[in-house]
């Protein structure tokens, strides 16, 4: 019974050093840094590759200045044969496809890595487009319109 | 939001034509959501019979806040 207690006392206090220091038993900590629109653009400043994982369509309709598009489901190949030792933004539209696109580069062995904090909900900068706005006037058959622009992914 | 968009569609049938564009698969949609300026998707746009944009919407929208666009229409 004694012996019970004492193993009891010894893993709690396992657990009390371990789990605020993020670590895990099951699995390497793959933790990542987040940075705002200001820290991207210092980043960006550094020499840093800013990298929009959405996908083609989105991207068209408008990217951080100076971004390459690479769509999340490409990530391992096109990411084969960039320099490890560079640091790289992953952004997406909220968040979602960057971290998994930061976890399938963690695990090719880059390790300076930044996320945009939400995504581009988080984005304060201006977007670039590749056609500048036009005044669109839509044509309707005589009865309003509501009209929905969606992505399936 | 799919389920919710298609029906509203059908509640607004004959008062509010639904056009859903995907960006991704739709050549067309995705020029005229450039020459539209949406920078973002979901993004909803509401314009009256005279083809006049009456307001427009980025991002997930509510049953409420969608009803209440569609109904300003009319």
């Amino acid at each position: 019974m004694r012996k019970t207690i004492v193993w009891i006392v010894v893993l709690a206090a396992l657990a009390a050093i371990m789990l605020p220091a993020g670590c895990s038993l099951l699995a390497p900590a793959t933790s990542f840094k987040q940075v705002d629109s200001q820290g991207l653009l210092d980043a960006q400043a550094k020499g840093a590759q800013i990298v929009d994982v959405r996908s083609e369509g989105e991207y068209k309709l408008g990217h951080i200045t100076g971004s390459i598009n690479v769509p999340v489901e490409t990530v391992q190949s096109a990411a084969a044969n960039w320099d490890r030792s560079g640091t790289y933004v992953i952004y997406c539209a909220s968040g979602a496809r960057s971290a998994d696109s930061v976890k399938v580069m963690q695990s090719m062995g880059f390790r300076q890595l930044l996320e945009l904090k939400g995504g581009l909900n988080g984005w304060t900068g201006k977007l670039v487009t590749e056609d500048q706005p036009a005044a669109g006037v839509i044509k309707t058959a005589g009865k309003p319109v509501m009209l929905e622009f969606y992505t399936d992914s | 939001m799919k389920p919710l968009v298609e029906r509203l569609e059908k509640q607004y049938a004959g008062k509010v034509e639904f056009r859903l564009l995907n960006v991704e698969s739709d050549a067309a949609a995705n020029d005229l959501a450039s020459k539209l300026g949406v920078q973002y998707v979901p993004t909803f746009m509401f314009v009256n019979a005279n083809g006049v944009r009456a307001g427009s919407q980025v991002g997930e929208m509510t049953e409420q806040a969608l009803t209440t666009s569609l109904n300003a229409l009319n």
